[in-house]
């Protein structure tokens, strides 16, 4: 048995970059960096305001930046440089033009919001990689099951293309959510998650869901909440629906979805009564 | 007012920029980081006028990073949780061998053990003895309360210790095959 001073230390020692002073970088200049970020974007030209994160596109790396200083410049340049650059490399007659592209990241999202699990396999090719979305490769359509019966509804903001490759054309679709029905107690809607997925040749490849559900909220003020309850008032049915002990992770056994969808409709309707 | 925010921001820049790249460094293959560190200091360029002084800037700079990473983390995260169900069927998932760049097996069972935390409690972990952050810090950045983070931060080391504990006996036959096939008894 390990004791906790010994996990200390094996933690520390486990730390890939002990010492951030011997990570090899150019040299940082700031000034340059906000130099060129105002020659390549209009960031500078504003006073800064506060903005949500998501609209923020992630930059992407280019293979012909000599120094970091420029990679990072690169980075805060958004969707519009990373466009550009695609252009430039060209695109494969196996990725679909991007409005083809975003009405199939549309129909799946929505069918998927709609709990559809034909519809939205319909959008799949034959070996898509589904193992980011909820409940992984085996069980996504679980998931559908058990986000149907814990009151979750999906609202879809908007898709848009991230980026063509010859090896596919990546769709991102921002949504916000409400869970455990927390629009009938007056909580929510949750912000900042998205379903990216890539299309080659009229069909998803790959798709991936992104719940944000800390800066939000939605884990503070609902899932947290619910999770408590569960144990003050039906502890028998903890293991059944939780996989961990932390409670931070639904089963999706059937059993366990029949127990979500009792369990939260009770929890809502107190909720409502208090 | 902008100019202002300019000079601020090349300071906290250049006086940050090594701990946010070793942070994102910690978390993701080398070659996330620089896209994690470069998303990082845009973000805070936009936030400037919320950036908090003095000794609240680096957490705070790390609270942007930790949503940066999130964003990536979370597709990782499911893939691990579907990889933990099939290793519970004894199937082996290959990992790519970014994941592991650790300087000997007992660090790589750290990690191990690690990945079967909750996401929360692995970057608390990480936030207290690789940050070397107080629990005060921890919790602004985590947006929890600090009594909750030090509670927390107790759970997730004994979850740690027992999830590395519990792979020492399959870490040990490893070792032993890996000896045997090499020949060196």
């Amino acid at each position: 048995m390990t004791t906790e001073e010994r996990m200390k230390k094996l933690f520390a020692q486990a730390n890939p970059v002990p010492d951030p002073g011997s990570i090899e970088l150019d040299p940082i200049d700031g000034a340059a960096y906000l130099r060129e970020l105002e020659k390549r974007s209009s960031i500078m030209t504003q006073t800064p305001i506060t903005t949500d994160d998501r609209r923020i596109s992630r930059p992407r790396r280019t293979a012909v930046l000599a120094t970091l200083l420029t990679v990072v410049v690169i980075g805060g340049l958004g969707l519009l440089i990373a466009r550009q650059g695609d252009d430039v490399a060209g695109s494969s007659s196996s990725t679909e033009p991007d409005e083809v592209s975003v009405q199939i990241a549309t129909g799946f999202v929505e069918a998927y919001g709609s709990f559809d699990a034909e519809r939205a396999d319909s959008y799949l090719a034959p070996d898509a990689d589904l193992s980011g979305m909820e409940g992984g490769q085996q069980e996504w359509q679980a998931a559908l099951r058990w986000f149907n019966a814990q009151g979750f509804e999906l609202m879809l903001d908007s898709c848009n293309v991230v980026v063509t490759r010859p090896t596919g054309t990546r769709v991102r679709c921002f949504f916000d959510y409400h869970g455990i029905h927390s629009r009938e107690m007056g909580l929510g809607p949750y912000e900042g998650s998205r379903i990216d997925v890539v299309v080659v040749d009229g069909e998803i490849v790959e798709a991936f869901i992104d719940f944000e559900y800390l800066q939000n909220g939605f884990s503070r003020q609902v899932w947290e909440p619910f999770a408590q309850w569960v144990v003050d008032n039906h502890p028998e049915d903890v293991d059944v629906m939780y996989t961990d002990e932390s409670l931070g992770y639904q089963n999706l056994t059937e059993e366990s979805i029949t127990l979500w969808a009792m369990r939260t409709r009770q929890y809502a309707d107190q909720a409502k009564q208090n | 007012m902008v100019a202002d925010f300019g000079t601020l921001f090349t300071e906290i820049y250049e006086e940050h920029f090594r701990s946010v790249f070793a942070y994102c460094r910690r978390r993701v293959s080398a070659d996330h980081v620089d896209d994690a560190t470069a998303e990082t200091f845009l973000v805070a360029w936009k936030k400037i006028n919320e950036m908090p002084s003095g000794d609240r800037t680096l957490p705070w700079l790390y609270g942007i990073a930790y949503r940066v990473l999130m964003h990536q983390w979370r597709g990782g995260f499911r893939r691990r949780r579907l990889e933990g169900r099939l290793a519970s069927l004894g199937i082996e998932v290959a990992h790519p061998p970014e994941e592991y760049v650790v300087a000997d097996e007992e660090s790589r069972r750290v990690h191990q053990a690690l990945a079967r935390l909750k996401p929360t409690d692995q970057e608390i972990l990480r936030l207290a003895l690789w940050e070397e952050l107080p629990y005060s810090d921890i919790a602004t950045l985590l947006g929890i309360r600090s009594d909750a983070a030090r509670k927390r931060y107790s759970r997730a080391m004994k979850n740690l210790t027992r999830e590395f504990d519990k792979r020492e006996t399959s870490f040990g036959d490893s070792a032993l095959l890996r000896r045997e096939v090499s020949g060196d008894h």
